[in-house]
């Protein structure tokens, strides 16, 4: 029990830890500024990042979401009646953004209402794949926006459902 | 078992609770002298896909039942603007009658409404008498006992 709990701790402080860097890496690097996103919620912290960096008609992007969220937080993941944690982009035509793809949710007793549902309370991944179609010729950077959306409850009560906005700007390859 | 309810101290219990303007399902404007009871109201915000509104309603509709008669108003407002499509669904599901306002995008931050449900018990002149956020099982026997103290003549 104490070694699990020992590993748990370790992970979550490893991704504390990869958070605080990927924060450091996006104040002191303009180029990895533009393709990496991390915020700090009241309920979760996230880093959002692309790669390549460079986008190339006809190529793909990868998205990851790494999320932790906060000590207590439950977001809620796909399969139950309440709002599942999603990463949606903004409509693009060069855009073809693939479904996030979600691990293995824990199953949460919610006890005041004697129900089990799918949460996710330890850090976990979003990832999606973007295909990348006609580009605007002589086009040098891409923007790509969208938003990390969620509701988040603790053992008490469910916060407002919130979006984060995200937004990358990425160099265009030939 | 944790208590939620947080008894307003004395210096906020002469508060009043900020008038508002919101419609109803049916497009009705109605304003809060509009929906005070006439010796107290529970104004409880809230979202329908909210986990702890939906343990708390079945309880809280009780207490509407038990005491509107002898003058508990009670009104709900949806603080998420794109879940009101579902009130209607929602309600007729689970059997609430309790009036249900449509609360603005502006709402939750005109109010402080951070955490989902809020409860506020105010008096026969808006003034707020009790506040309480969340709900575990319990909360209901605190707030009844509050709802009693607001009805007693």
């Amino acid at each position: 029990m104490k070694s699990g709990w020992n590993s748990r701790f370790r992970k979550r402080w490893l991704r504390s830890l990869a958070f605080f860097a990927a924060i450091t890496l996006v104040c002191v690097s303009p180029v990895h500024a533009d393709i990496i996103v991390a915020r700090n919620t009241p309920h979760l912290s996230f880093t959002a990042s692309l790669s390549p960096d460079v986008v190339k008609q006809g190529g793909r992007l990868t998205l990851i979401v790494d999320i932790t969220p906060k000590k207590r937080m439950h977001v809620y993941a796909p399969g139950t009646n309440y709002r599942a944690i999603t990463v949606t982009l903004n409509r693009n035509a060069a855009l073809k953004p693939s479904k996030p793809v979600y691990p293995k949710p824990s199953i949460y007793f919610f006890k005041p209402l004697k129900e089990q549902v799918f949460v996710y309370d330890d850090p976990f991944k979003l990832t999606m794949t973007i295909a990348i179609g006609a580009l605007q010729p002589r086009t040098s950077r891409l923007k790509i926006s969208g938003t990390l959306s969620y509701q988040a409850c603790d053992d008490r009560v469910c916060y407002l459902p919130e979006s984060v906005p995200l937004e990358w700007n990425l160099a265009v390859g030939r | 078992m944790l208590l939620l309810a947080l008894a307003v101290p004395s210096p906020a219990s002469a508060e009043k609770l900020k008038s508002f303007k919101l419609k109803t399902l049916d497009g009705v404007e109605k304003t809060l002298p509009d929906v005070l009871g006439s010796k107290a109201t529970l104004v409880v915000f809230f979202f329908p896909t909210c986990p702890y509104c939906n343990a708390a309603f079945p309880k809280v509709q009780k207490l509407y039942d038990s005491y509107r008669e002898q003058g508990l108003s009670m009104v709900w407002i949806n603080v998420v603007p794109d879940e009101q499509k579902l009130i209607a669904g929602w309600r007729t599901q689970h059997g609430y009658t309790a009036p249900v306002l449509l609360g603005k995008q502006s709402t939750p931050r005109e109010y402080g409404v951070r955490m989902t449900p809020t409860h506020y018990l105010l008096d026969a002149r808006g003034e707020i008498l009790s506040k309480q956020d969340g709900f575990n099982p319990g909360d209901e026997v605190r707030l009844e006992q509050q709802i009693q103290k607001a009805l007693a003549p």
